[in-house]
C-alpha cells in the first residue's frame, strides 16, 4: 500500500500544474528550435527511416507547430486534457521510433531539441519516458481552471486596475 | 412599542423580515415554528403575527387554525407569508381559516410595511367579524391542500431523481476526451504551421517533389558488369553506419558530402563509365539523388540498382561490413 502522504503528493493538482508547466517549457524548447528550419529537421526525420517520403516535409513542417501549440495549451489550462493526450501520443511515438533504431544499431541523432542533437540511446528513451510518466500524473490528476472562472479572474483584475487607472 | 411575532424555519428569512421591520420601528419577536410562536405568543400576546406555512413541528395553517381558536390570541391579526403554498386555492383555504392577509415571498421591504401597517389599522374587529369554517370542511381543505403539495413535492422529487441520474453519465462525458478539442488542437497546430512555412523564407515544399527517374538495373545485370571489372558500384547512403552491410568494393558518397567524395573517387574516372548507384529507404530515394547528380557531372551511363541492397544479397552477392574505398 501506498502511504497516504505519498499517494496525496502524486497525486496532488499542484504537482500536475508543476509538471504541466515543465513538460510545456520541454516542448516549447523543442518546438522551437525546428520551427525556423524544416529541412533540417526533415532530414533528422527521414534519418529514421520509418515516415514515408511524401510525408517526411509535411511531419518536418507540422510536428514542432503541433508540439509548440499543445504546450501553450498545456501550460494555460486550455483544451489541457487533449494537450496532454497528443503530447503523450507523440512521446510515444518518438519512443518507438528511436527504439526501433537502436534495434537497427543506426546511431542517428534524435533530432528532438536541437538540428544536430543528441544520438539516440537509453538516456533518450528513459527521458521520453519520464515526461510520459509526468503526462499520466497530469492528465489523471490535473483539475485545470474552467475557462469562465479564469475570465472572471482576469475580469476582476482589469477592474480593479482600471479603477485605479481612472482619473479622480 | 407595536410588537410583532414572526415565525419561519429559515434563519436567513427570519433575518431579513427581522430587520425590514426593526426598521419601521416595531418590535419584532422571533420563532422557529408554529408552536413556538404560539407558545411564545400566549407568554407575551403581541398585536400582529407574520408567519411561513411551510415549517417542521407545527405548520402555519395548524398555527392559525390554534391562533384563531385561542380566545386571548384570536384578536390579533395574522399574515401568511410563504414562499411554498403559492397556489389560490392555498390563499384561498389560507384565509378561510382567518387570516387577515396572504403574501407571497418575496416582497418589497415598501410593499409589506404597507401591508403590516393596513393590517394593524384594520386591527381586530376585521378578524372578529371572519366567520370560522365547519371543522370537518376545514379538515377537507387542509387535506386537499396537503394533498397537493405533497404531490408537486412528489413531481419536484422525480425531476431531481432524473436530473441525478444524468449527472454520472455527464461527468463520465466530462472526464472523457474529446475528439473535437483534439481535432481542434491538432488543426490549429496544422494551420499555423502551414502559415508559418509559407512566410518562412527557410520554407519547404509540404510535399517535396521527387527526383526524376533514372534507368534501373536489376541485381544480376550490375553483378555481369561488377564481375567484369566494368562497373562502379556507389552507395548513396548518408553514411556508412545506415547499413552495416555493404555491396564489397562500393564507394560511399552520401549526399551531404557528394563534392568532397566526387572529387576523392570520381573526378578521374571517364564519363562513359558504367556506374550503378544503390540506397533508397522509405523515407529518402538516396540513389535517385545522386544518379541525378551524376548525370548533371556529365556522366552518361549512371543506373540505380533494382531492389538496392537487398535484391543483391538475396542473389548471394559479396557484401562488405566497411566501404573498401
Amino acid at each position: 500500500m501506498i502511504p497516504p502522504l505519498i499517494k496525496r503528493t502524486i497525486t496532488s493538482e499542484y504537482l500536475s500544474f508543476g509538471l504541466r508547466v515543465c513538460l510545456g517549457y520541454f516542448f516549447i524548447y523543442a518546438s522551437l528550435s525546428k520551427i525556423p528550419y524544416p529541412a533540417q529537421f526533415a532530414e533528422a526525420i527521414a534519418n529514421y527511416r520509418l515516415i514515408p517520403y511524401v510525408f517526411v516535409n509535411l511531419g518536418a513542417v507540422i510536428l514542432p507547430w503541433i508540439e509548440l501549440v499543445t504546450s501553450l495549451f498545456l501550460i494555460i489550462g486550455f483544451k489541457s486534457r487533449s494537450s496532454i493526450i497528443l503530447i503523450g501520443l507523440l512521446l510515444i511515438i518518438f519512443n518507438i521510433m528511436i527504439l526501433v533504431n537502436m534495434y537497427r544499431g543506426a546511431p542517428i541523432s534524435c533530432g528532438c531539441y536541437d538540428i544536430v542533437g543528441e544520438p539516440i540511446g537509453w538516456k533518450k528513451v528513459l527521458e521520453n519516458a519520464l515526461m510520459l510518466i509526468f503526462s499520466v500524473q497530469v492528465y489523471y490528476c490535473d483539475k485545470p481552471v474552467p475557462l469562465h472562472r479564469l475570465k472572471s479572474f482576469i475580469g476582476a483584475g482589469s477592474g480593479q486596475w482600471l479603477a485605479a487607472m481612472r482619473p479622480k | 412599542m407595536t410588537k410583532i411575532l414572526i415565525a419561519d424555519d429559515n434563519s436567513q428569512n427570519l433575518y431579513l423580515l427581522e430587520s425590514i421591520l426593526k426598521g419601521y420601528g416595531y418590535g419584532v419577536t422571533s420563532a422557529r415554528n408554529g408552536a413556538e410562536a404560539l407558545k411564545l405568543a400566549r407568554q407575551n400576546r403581541p398585536d400582529l403575527i407574520i408567519t411561513d406555512i411551510f415549517m417542521p413541528v407545527m405548520d402555519g395553517f395548524a398555527l392559525c387554525r390554534e391562533w384563531k381558536a385561542d380566545e386571548r390570541l384570536k384578536y390579533i391579526p395574522l399574515i401568511f407569508y410563504t414562499a411554498t403554498y403559492t397556489d389560490p386555492r392555498d390563499e384561498q383555504f389560507a384565509l378561510s381559516l382567518g387570516a387577515e392577509r396572504f403574501l407571497i415571498k418575496p416582497q418589497e421591504p415598501e410593499a409589506l410595511a404597507e401591508v403590516v401597517r393596513q393590517v394593524l389599522e384594520e386591527g381586530a374587529e376585521k378578524a372578529t367579524e371572519k366567520p370560522f369554517a365547519d371543522e370537518s370542511e376545514t379538515l377537507l381543505q387542509y387535506n386537499e391542500v396537503l394533498f397537493r403539495k405533497l404531490e408537486q413535492k412528489v413531481v419536484q422529487l422525480e425531476e431531481a431523481r432524473a436530473d441525478l441520474q444524468k449527472i454520472p453519465a455527464a461527468l463520465a462525458r466530462a472526464s472523457q476526451v474529446s475528439l473535437f478539442d483534439s481535432l481542434l488542437v491538432i488543426g490549429m497546430g496544422v494551420l499555423l504551421a502551414i502559415i508559418f512555412n509559407i512566410s518562412n523564407p527557410h520554407g519547404i515544399p509540404l510535399i517535396p517533389d521527387r527526383p526524376d527517374p533514372v534507368p534501373s538495373i536489376s541485381a544480376s545485370a550490375a553483378m555481369e558488369g561488377y564481375r567484369q571489372g566494368q562497373t562502379l558500384i556507389v552507395d548513396a547512403m548518408p553514411n556508412n553506419f545506415f547499413q552495416l552491410r555493404h555491396i564489397k568494393g562500393a564507394v560511399n558518397m552520401p549526399p551531404a558530402l557528394f563534392d568532397i567524395m566526387y572529387l576523392v573517387s570520381l573526378s578521374e574516372e571517364d564519363k562513359d563509365q558504367k556506374i550503378v548507384v544503390y540506397g533508397n529507404t522509405i523515407s529518402r530515394p538516396y540513389d535517385l539523388e545522386i544518379a541525378d547528380k551524376l548525370l548533371l557531372r556529365g556522366y552518361t551511363d549512371v543506373k540505380v540498382l533494382d531492389g538496392g541492397l537487398h535484391a543483391w544479397e538475396v542473389n548471394g552477392y559479396p557484401v562488405d561490413e566497411r566501404v573498401s574505398r
